[in-house]
């Protein structure tokens, strides 16, 4: 007996469909009003910062020969300058401590505020049976972060690497890529950086189900990937060797990796006693030691691009490892 | 056997939390339409089986269906509202509605949403404009039942939806849902502890205790099936019939019993209440189970299958 | 227009206090012939009850004879409840018994036991003719 008093349209004659990618990723927006304008505020600042530095830096004008400005000066128009120089490269490795330390703060807010919080507070079921499955719904939250993430992080890189690119650093030894910082803030690794942060965040936040665990592990990870991953650059592409007796043998800008000597079997010798002097008393000593040569391994500076670009493999492959064990998560707990 | 006429129709259904079996081989059915009261003590499991119909967690063993189809696939026919009525603490009122409205595009009734938050009085109207952290918990309550009902459901489940309302709020509420409720045909399925209320508002009854299904069937069935007997014998002569409960009464006896036959001369008898036989049944957590033929689950066939 | 009071704890079907106390209100004058009772859903609204308990009660009512369904408009009356035995005589012998009962020596409270049991025999639940 059913106790319907007026049976009207009855549920689906209107022809419902599922809400739109569009209609969700502005309810998203909506919901996560405060982060999205803090996210704006920052990029803009730093953006604005990266413009003015840009213009602070084309105007230094070096009034002598570069190597001038690197070791013993050679005369008294140096210090001209200095003080401009100075705050550009100094203000420019802040931005780019700041490119790197920011994912840290990303995978924090997306372990508590993306998914942790509506995980502890029942907020995800309300969106579930407000008929959006939970895949479809994480899935739209992490697209939409990720796109506003990556577009401001990646606008970012682009106007540091042209605040960098001014007159005066042009084969400055100022100029060290293999400063991991520079490195990692001149290409898609910081990008990359930040789409891992959210992932891995994210991840957190749907497996724990409480804010302050999730953004406490998340925040730890982002941090300790944040300073492995050095480590890790210089064994992502073969290394260049040179055997012989110079040694400093490798070429001008090259990120030297390991100077060792050698003995006929390829064992590594101390030649710390054999360093000072010419150059043929130095290779009487050595080979008095049984020394072949010595090895160089390393870098040069061609290697930026591959070194770069494996990186974001690396780190790109991790994120997509993150997001599939997410998804797997979400497939075991709920149907 | 296309059952458009059952709204949740369960086969031994179970869900373990680590050791623990929150539900344990459940079979019932509960026909559509109907306003169900879920009924049982503290962990008898009615949460759970709630949020497993919702669609929010997989069952740890038996089968589920839910209008017919998965729990997943009807998710869009079925409107859900958890104990703690959870919220977005950010958004304001209106954006909560609005929320309702983009998740559900194209069935979202937008002016009985308003009904329910605005209530029926100037007085009782909510500020569109003011964010859902710093309601009360009865204005929540409001705009999680708006939420829910402006979503058309055919199916409506109810995790203690009124329990902290003070008793105007719940006299009103409950009579806008069931409004809302029969002007649709939805079926509702309520968990409640408040026994009168639910006696005067449900058709159907299900109760669960330890996790396993103890009584469901139509309200008027399940009384019907009992009696209140009071009389000077002792309990042999209750023997044949079923006895749920009975106390000493003077130099007789009082029990609630379900009758296998005619009960003999100089018991009185009568009819007894819902709460009668629901409080005997929640005393007695070992009387034996009753399924009326309306709730037990249909075979291939079509025909009853006693769980 | 007509406003229902449930009393859950009385003992008595909901349903069945829908029909007395529309009956009631028409014994005493409040609903005439012609006047609309409300719609199923006023009532449950009005006092959180089944609807399906208001329906019934409604169908109780119509199959008495007091009110009509018109269709897309509503529940009418029908026709009023006026009695239609003349109660002079009939109070008249009640009162003469009562005499009797007072003198055989019992109190108020008895007699209106005797009365209930009576009552309860001669109508049984349900019926009211």
């Amino acid at each position: 007996m059913s106790t319907t008093l007026n049976r009207a349209t009855g549920p689906g004659t209107s022809a419902p469909s599922s809400p739109s990618f569009r209609t969700l990723a502005r309810v998203v927006l909506r919901l996560h009003r405060g982060a999205l304008l803090t996210w704006v505020a920052v990029v803009v600042l730093v953006g604005a910062g990266l413009v003015w530095l840009r213009w602070v830096g084309a105007s230094v004008v070096l009034p002598g020969p570069l190597e001038c400005w690197v070791g013993p000066g050679c005369g008294p128009q140096e210090t001209v300058q200095e003080s401009e120089m100075t705050h550009h490269i100094f203000w420019l490795d802040w931005v780019s401590v700041l490119l790197l330390a920011l994912p840290v703060a990303v995978a924090a807010w997306a372990g508590a505020a993306l998914t942790g919080a509506e995980q502890e507070r029942g907020t995800a079921a309300l969106a579930w049976t407000q008929s959006v499955s939970p895949r479809r719904w994480i899935a739209v939250k992490w697209a939409v972060a990720g796109g506003v993430l990556t577009a401001g992080a990646s606008s970012l890189v682009l106007l540091f690497v042209w605040a960098r690119s001014v007159p005066y650093m042009d084969g400055s030894p100022l100029d060290d890529w293999t400063d991991w910082l520079t490195f990692s803030a001149s290409g898609p690794v910081a990008p990359a950086l930040f789409l891992l942060a959210l992932t891995l965040g994210a991840y957190a936040g749907l497996l724990l189900r409480r804010s302050l665990a999730a953004l406490a592990v998340s925040a730890g990870a982002m941090f300790g990937v944040v300073q492995g991953l050095p480590l890790l650059i210089p064994h992502l592409w073969p290394t260049e060797r040179i055997f012989g007796w110079k040694v400093t043998a490798a070429p001008a800008r090259a990120w030297v990796l390991s100077e060792s000597a050698l003995d006929a079997q390829g064992r590594p010798v101390s030649m710390s006693d054999c360093q000072y002097g010419k150059e043929s008393l130095v290779r009487q000593c050595a080979e008095a030691k049984g020394i072949e040569g010595v090895e160089t391994l390393f870098h040069p500076a061609s290697h930026a691009a591959p070194l770069h670009l494996a990186e974001t493999a690396l780190i790109l492959a991790l994120t997509a490892a993150l997001a599939f064990a997410a998804l797997r998560l979400l497939r075991r707990r709920t149907p | 056997m296309t059952d458009t006429d059952t709204a949740i129709e369960a086969r031994g259904l179970g869900k373990r939390f680590g050791r623990r079996n929150a539900l344990d081989a459940c079979s019932f059915r509960l026909p559509a339409g109907r306003i169900c009261a879920l009924v049982g003590p503290n962990g008898a499991g009615k949460s759970t089986l709630l949020t497993l119909a919702a669609g929010l967690a997989r069952p740890s063993g038996g089968e589920l269906r839910v209008l017919g189809t998965t729990p997943a696939e009807a998710r869009r026919e079925i409107a859900y509202v958890a104990q703690d009525k959870a919220l977005f603490p950010q958004l304001t009122v209106a954006d909560t509605l609005r929320l309702g409205a983009d998740l559900n595009p194209g069935r979202w009734d937008q002016e009985a949403a308003e009904r329910i938050v605005h209530g029926d009085g100037a007085e009782s109207a909510l500020d569109p404009y003011a964010k859902v952290r710093g309601l009360s918990g009865g204005q929540r309550t409001r705009v999680a039942l708006a939420l829910a009902l402006g979503k058309r459901p055919a199916l409506l489940l109810l995790d203690e939806p009124v329990s902290d309302l003070d008793p105007l709020a719940r006299h009103q509420l409950m009579g806008t849902l069931l409004a809302e409720a029969a002007e649709h045909g939805t079926t509702v399925v309520m968990s409640s502890h408040i026994l009168g209320e639910l006696a005067g508002a449900c058709d159907f009854l299900l109760l669960l205790g330890g996790g396993r299904v103890r009584m469901a069937g139509p309200a008027d069935d399940l009384t019907a099936v009992h009696r209140l007997v009071t009389g000077p014998g002792g309990a042999a002569e209750l023997a044949p019939h079923t006895v749920i409960e009975s106390r000493p009464h003077g130099r007789g006896q009082s029990a609630l019993i379900r009758p296998e036959g005619p009960v003999g001369p100089g018991w009185e008898c009568e009819e007894p209440s819902l709460e009668d036989v629901l409080l005997a049944h929640l005393r007695n957590p070992s009387a034996p189970a009753l399924l009326a033929p309306e709730a037990t689950v249909r075979d291939l066939a079509g025909t009853g299958v006693q769980a | 227009m007509i406003a229902y009071r449930i009393d859950r704890r009385s003992g008595v079907a909901t349903y069945l206090q829908i029909v007395q106390q529309t009956r009631q209100a028409l014994r005493l004058g409040l609903l005439e012939p012609g006047d609309k009772l409300p719609t199923a859903r006023e009532v449950v609204e009005a006092t959180a009850v089944n609807p399906n308990t208001v329906l019934k009660a409604y169908r109780e009512l119509e199959r008495e004879g007091l009110v009509e369904a018109r269709r897309g408009l509503g529940t009418f009356v029908r026709r009023t409840l006026g009695p239609d035995a003349d109660t002079g005589p009939l109070q008249a012998e009640l009162a003469e018994w009562a005499a009797r009962a007072r003198k055989a020596g019992l109190g108020r409270e008895d007699v209106a036991a005797l009365c209930t049991a009576v009552l309860d025999s001669t109508y049984p639940e349900g019926e009211d003719r």
